[in-house]
């Protein structure tokens, strides 16, 4: 036993070396971490960078992020902390609920403050938010009515947030949280619920919806370590929201829904704990869930629909077969990244007057806490580039460019467009871009 | 590079280890030598000529101190290899904070400030510098004969294990380790592998853990503070820097037992002190065995007496708060312990229940609130922030604590102070002794390798996890 000692030594460092190789290598095939990160880029050696350590320091920070056996070792490490001290290492993306139930932290901070309150900086008075809000409803009625002229139904769904079906599960803030809440109306939410009807604006409020339901489903309408609704209540969801869209515009295929059944758990039902790379997922509930069947046969054609929207939107593209009930699917992703659309990558590079005569559907999908940027820069967009040409369009951002200003040429187009524009002004706007005679002549 | 980088745990480490192993007895000086370079360069690649350069030169001072045949030469000699070290140290370490206190005078007088760019401090260099000391001293005082091998010296001055935070290893202890290598004992790398664990996790699980939540508050606005936070937060900080400081210590003493050295130890249950004069026998043991050997002796110890006992003290503490960093505040801080060092040794003298050579178990509270509070100055470096925060100590305005706010702050600060504390108990002393010095016994040693491996691995998910915060999905 004596040759004990040299054994374990020489094990320790096979150990070791075996991480140089596992991190160079992955021999090993290990379950990755799950989450979205920017990953650091392996440094380029110049002896610049090295003299003044910036080099070291980037492939250490590298290194964090690409050696070998990293993802047990987080998950180990995490486990420790969530049984120990209940306690998420990712407080940025998730926070820890009452009963073991987990929320993204924003959905905390529109339950106790309304997002739309950290969105704009103290110093801007409240009847100026107020402003944003009415202003943005304003145009969105606009640009309705000049959709509907050219046969694109744009409609808004209000989703549910889970802070708001399921408040008694929220971290507690203690009682003076809610004092914080600001404005006539407390939440984006609320201000749509309200005005959208007295703006003519065509919705549906599936968070009404959910609020009605709560308690009374044999299904959850949110999971209890998901952040979205559940994949059984947005599929039931969904359905209701097509059946909405043939009220007003064209026949899309007719889809069967199963029995629901019980299964263990499938994405993105359980995304937050997955988000807290831990070694073992939380005991739940088991979740229900429900199969859909497109019904046959396949019309001639089907209806086109974009979507402009949150996360929320995911869950029902699990779930449905989407393709084979609209031709020409759009995801336009926050209005930013665009998803289903092999042409295009990023709503920056695409003729927006094009794609929007091209849809039937335009459904602008917004949660109770992305509410407060509806659309993320879509309304005005759409609105500008439907009724003024890009020369137009151009002349006034180049003039805004030269005149000097503490707000950016963007802030004073959301701001004053109808004062840059002054045919937007009108409660329906007759101006119309060329770029419309062109494609509908 | 630091020892709880990935870059060190994962892969300088690894391929040393295999390097230094598979090397030639004969041979390991040179590894450990290229290695301590690489290591040295990695943090700081703007210094390590100047540590080379200015290493190389002491070497041939003192070979030539030495040689001198005259006394007076060897003096000479002597001076210029000290002038050297501290200039060095002078230079890098304190010429900002000299030209910084001229400007502000000059400024009162109306004048104009000096012109001054900046001198970045090199990393270590109060440790090297005094490691380079002992050398020169010991060998002028013949204690040892110089190193004939210039690699040698090298090797002792900026070992990497011990370069950054010491222990401040003198000459004497381990000249003959290093010119005298003799073949690894595999208990001693495995005992030395238990060390480095023990340490990486004082450091990653505890100090790191308590560092967070104490610079938090320390950042927040002092004036809201109440008397409890205050009391706990300078507890908290107390156990960071101790679990910090005597973990980097451990890993350092277990990285050299590794490679067959024998390095001191640095502390030695600190807090259990029962007064200052105790504690300063217990913390930073190889500073204060440094200052006392090559600063309080020559300076005249307690031989001149009581009046001069008490200077030397003074001056001896002054300059070692000074040492702790260029700035008023380690200043006062070495002279708020000084002045603590000072009554004990009046008293002690006169009241025997205050005796500081007889231990009283009652005294290591007060002895420790003095620390407590001596830590407040010494960790707020803004002297009107410390004093705000000192009155916020005093103000008896004691609100309860949630301690459901941040229980893994609580639970490790209590984790802290228990083990910082439990060497009072017998049974404590026990647990350390068997932590620290045991040689195991075959199936305790594989069960104790297992564990280190697991916090070696638990620690390595601390490092990597703390900052990796994924989102569900990209959001705009």
């Amino acid at each position: 036993m004596h040759r004990l000692p040299k054994i374990l030594c020489l094990v320790t460092i096979s150990l070791l070396l075996l991480t140089i190789l596992q991190g160079l290598t992955h021999f090993l095939p290990l379950k990755p971490l799950k989450g979205a990160y920017l990953s650091a880029e392996r440094p380029a050696f110049t002896p610049q960078a090295f003299a003044s350590g910036q080099w070291q320091q980037d492939l250490d920070h590298y290194l964090k992020e690409h050696h070998g056996f990293r993802e047990p070792a987080i998950r180990l490490y995490n486990q420790y902390l969530w049984t120990a001290y209940h306690r998420s290492t990712n407080p940025g993306a998730v926070a820890i609920g009452q009963h073991d139930y987990l929320f993204e932290p924003w959905f905390v901070d529109e339950y106790y403050t309304g997002c739309y309150a950290h969105f704009y900086p103290d110093s801007v008075p409240d009847y100026e938010k107020d402003q944003v809000f009415f202003r943005r409803i304003s145009r969105l009625a606009k640009l309705q009515a000049i959709l509907d002229q050219q046969g694109t139904h744009l409609f808004l769904a209000l989703l549910p947030g889970k802070e708001r079906i399921y408040p008694q599960h929220l971290p507690d803030r203690g009682a003076h949280a809610r004092s914080q809440r600001l404005f006539g109306h407390h939440r984006a939410y609320d201000f749509y619920r309200q005005c959208a009807p007295l703006y003519g604006i065509r919705h549906v409020d599936i968070c009404h919806c959910f609020d009605s339901l709560r308690g009374r489903t044999p299904y959850l309408l949110f999971t209890q370590t998901g952040t979205h609704w559940s994949n059984i209540a947005s599929t039931y969801a969904f359905d209701s929201i097509m059946r909405f869209m043939q009220t007003f515009g064209p026949a899309i295929r007719p889809v069967k829904l199963g029995q629901p059944y019980y299964a263990s758990t499938r994405e993105p039902d359980a995304d937050l704990d997955d988000l807290l790379n831990k070694t073992f997922r939380i005991p739940t509930e088991r979740n229900q869930y429900v199969d859909v069947a497109v019904a046959d046969p396949a019309p001639d054609s089907n209806p086109s629909l974009v979507v402009i929207g949150d996360s929320f939107f995911w869950n029902i593209l699990h779930n449905y077969p989407i393709q084979e009930l609209f031709s020409n699917f759009r995801y336009w992703y926050y209005f930013s990244t665009i998803y289903y659309d092999t042409a295009h990558d990023n709503v920056a590079n695409i003729d927006l007057v094009e794609q929007l005569l091209q849809a039937d559907y335009v459904m602008l999908s917004y949660c109770t806490v992305q509410l407060y940027n509806l659309g993320n820069g879509f309304v005005d967009r759409a609105l500008l580039e439907l009724c003024y040409d890009p020369d137009e369009i151009q002349a006034v951002r180049d003039s805004l460019a030269n005149a000097p200003s503490t707000l950016s040429v963007d802030e004073r187009m959301e701001r004053y467009l109808e004062q840059y524009f002054p045919a937007l002004a009108e409660e329906v706007p007759t101006k119309r871009s060329s770029r419309l005679t062109q494609l509908r002549p | 590079m630091i020892f709880s980088s990935h870059i060190f745990l994962l892969y300088f480490l690894p391929v040393f280890l295999l390097l230094y192993f598979l090397a030639p007895v004969r041979w390991r000086n040179a590894v450990l030598l290229v290695a301590s370079i690489v290591f040295y360069a990695w943090g700081a690649p703007d210094f390590i000529l100047i540590l080379l350069a200015s290493t190389v030169a002491n070497f041939y001072l003192v070979r030539a101190m030495h040689q001198a045949p005259r006394p007076a030469l060897k003096k000479l000699y002597c001076t210029l290899a000290i002038v050297l070290c501290l200039g060095l140290l002078a230079y890098f370490k304190y010429a900002n904070f000299f030209v910084d206190n001229l400007n502000a005078l000059l400024a009162l007088f109306g004048l104009s400030p000096l012109p001054w760019a900046k001198v970045l401090l090199p990393i270590g260099i109060s440790f090297f510098t005094f490691q380079s000391l002992t050398y020169v001293v010991d060998t002028y005082r013949g204690v040892n004969a110089p190193m004939r091998r210039l690699t040698d010296y090298v090797v002792y001055i900026i070992m990497f294990p011990q370069l950054i935070a010491g222990p401040i290893v003198r000459y004497t202890d381990i000249a003959d380790q290093i010119t005298a290598r003799r073949r690894l004992r595999w208990d001693e790398c495995l005992q030395g592998f238990y060390r480095f664990v023990i340490g990486l996790s004082k450091k990653v699980l505890i100090a790191d853990v308590i560092g967070r939540t104490v610079d938090t508050v320390l950042a927040s606005d002092l004036t809201a503070l109440d008397s409890t936070t205050a009391w706990v937060t300078i507890m908290a900080y107390t156990m960071q820097l101790y679990f910090d400081f005597s973990g980097y210590s451990d890993m350092a003493i277990g990285l050299g037992r590794i490679m067959g050295f024998r390095f001191p130890e640095n502390f030695d249950n600190p807090y259990t002190s029962a007064s200052i004069t105790e504690f300063w026998r217990r913390w930073h043991i190889t500073l204060g065995s440094f200052m006392r050997n090559y600063l309080y002796i020559p300076l005249g110890g307690n031989r001149r007496g009581a009046g001069r006992t008490y200077l030397n003290l003074w001056i001896v503490f002054l300059l070692s708060g000074l040492w702790h960093g260029a700035s008023w505040n380690y200043v006062l801080w070495g002279a708020y312990h000084g002045f603590f060092l000072v009554v004990e040794r009046f008293l002690s003298r006169r009241v025997p229940l205050l005796d500081t050579r007889r231990r009283h178990p009652l005294f290591v509270l007060p002895t420790f609130i003095i620390l407590l509070v001596g830590w407040a100055i010494f960790r707020i470096e803004d002297l009107p922030s410390c004093w705000l925060f000192i009155q916020r100590l005093f103000a008896f305005q004691f609100q309860p604590l949630d301690l459901a706010a941040d229980p893994q702050y609580y639970t490790t600060l209590a984790t802290a102070l228990i083990f910082a504390f439990i060497t009072l108990l017998p049974l404590g002393r026990k647990m350390q002794q068997a932590a620290y010095y045991t040689n195991y016994r075959p199936a305790t040693h594989i069960a104790v390798w297992a564990a280190a491996c697991l916090l070696l691995f638990f620690c390595l998910g601390a490092l990597t996890a703390t900052d990796f915060s994924p989102f569900i999905y990209f959001r705009f």
